[in-house]
């Protein structure tokens, strides 16, 4: 009786995991009604692309900065964005193109960064994948495993590690989301890749426009 | 305690349902290291595409006819393609574009075909990038969750007996289980027939 008491005991625990980790991705995905159109459980929702991207104007606002936010499923169909007051055309574009970025690698932008950093892919074939090399774009992650979204910051000046538009987008995640897988690390630019992409090439603390 | 056994069993069967569920979505879509990889735990793997496939052509040869399938993921990327011996291009074309007709629609392409039969604009079809054609099926896991598009073309459509989309329902049915009723097969409104309109097939 005893054993069977304890299968039950874990039985119940079993299910009620199960339970906890579907309503923690049924708080940040598209759910009920909507989904019997779309046939799709696995996109983020616009409360929680606005509580994202409201969080990432906070940490702009505490560091005395401004951003501009976007956030796209991962379909790559916008799903929110937002510019704080004096961001200009450049902040806007760049800020989709890190999401579009992340989109495409279902990874943070950082990581094309650091591969034209270190030599070991061409600026220009990343820009031909339409792939920007620039950090600030990250994938949005249920589940540790179920990309429902990604988000691009753009606009503000990078002070690694203090701040970056990657720092404030990871931030802003954590908050809404809770913990996020760590940031990659941040490489120097290769000697060898120096002349080879001396045209154009960018330091790595080259304000992010 | 009688109570408390039939808890018991009541959370053991939920956990059953559960697994049975995950199990049924395993075998559609990628897993494991690949999908780690990817971040996305809902894309057709390419063992039920070439299967579902594969089925149709069975279907096709069954019927003597020829068919093209394109298989998408749910993303629009390209995962399966076939076109059995003798199709000509505009086959494989239509395939394709019945396949992104569901892509973008998330239904079968049917319903885009029946909307411009009902009178609808057919321009403002294309203009979406949809294929107003039967043809294309959305495929779907757990009743739910769209995990890829088929679109398939070529053959001439003897509705109800058979048709494209005909063969992409029995392939579905075959591989993945029951699948939901097809739309119904509208006839094209008079005003339609004016404007240009085509007929069902």
């Amino acid at each position: 009786m005893k054993l069977y008491v304890g299968l039950a005991a874990a039985a119940t625990a079993t299910a009620i995991i199960g339970a906890a980790l579907a309503a923690e991705s049924d708080k940040f995905v598209v759910r009920g009604d909507p989904t019997k159109v779309t046939l799709e459980q696995n996109s983020i929702n616009v409360s929680t692309a606005e509580a994202i991207a409201k969080a990432c104007v906070e940490e702009a606002t505490k560091e005395g900065v401004k951003v501009s936010i976007v956030v796209y499923d991962q379909f790559g169909e916008p799903v929110y964005f937002t510019r704080m007051d004096g961001q200009g055309k450049a902040n806007v574009d760049t800020a989709f193109m890190k999401a579009r970025t992340a989109l495409n690698v279902r990874a943070p932008s950082k990581t094309v960064m650091n591969q034209v950093l270190q030599g070991r892919a061409s600026e220009l074939r990343q820009y031909s994948f339409g792939n920007f090399a620039n950090s600030g774009g990250l994938p949005i992650i249920i589940n540790g495993n179920q990309m429902i979204g990604a988000i691009g910051v753009g606009g503000s000046a990078p002070r690694v590690p203090v701040w970056s538009d990657e720092i404030c987008a990871w931030r802003a995640l954590t908050k809404v989301m809770g913990p996020q897988p760590p940031l990659l690390p941040d490489v120097q630019r290769s000697s060898a890749n120096g002349p080879a992409g001396g045209a154009g090439g960018r330091g790595n603390g080259a304000p992010n426009q | 305690m009688k109570l408390f056994m039939a808890m018991t069993a009541a959370a053991a069967a939920t956990v059953l349902v559960g697994a049975a569920m995950g199990a049924e979505s395993d075998k559609f879509v990628i897993r494991g290291d690949a999908a780690k990889q990817l971040l996305e735990q809902n894309s057709i793997n390419i063992a039920t595409a070439e299967a579902i496939a594969k089925a149709c052509v069975d279907e096709a040869n069954k019927e003597g006819v020829k068919v093209s399938i394109a298989i998408y993921d749910q993303y629009g990327e390209p995962v399966y393609m076939y076109r059995m011996d003798g199709q000509a291009r505009i086959a494989i074309e239509t395939a394709m574009m019945k396949a992104k007709t569901v892509l973008n629609t998330r239904q079968s392409s049917k319903a885009a075909m029946n909307a411009v039969a009902r009178g609808g604009s057919e321009v403002r079809q294309v203009q979406f990038g949809n294929f107003a054609n039967s043809g294309g099926l959305p495929i779907v896991i757990n009743g739910n969750q769209f995990i890829g598009a088929i679109g398939i073309g070529g053959s001439a459509p003897k509705v109800p007996v058979w048709s494209d989309e005909i063969c992409g329902y029995r392939a579905l049915t075959k591989v993945m289980g029951p699948q939901p009723p097809l739309l119904p097969d509208v006839p094209p409104a008079a005003a339609a027939g004016a404007a240009g309109g085509r007929g069902p097939g």
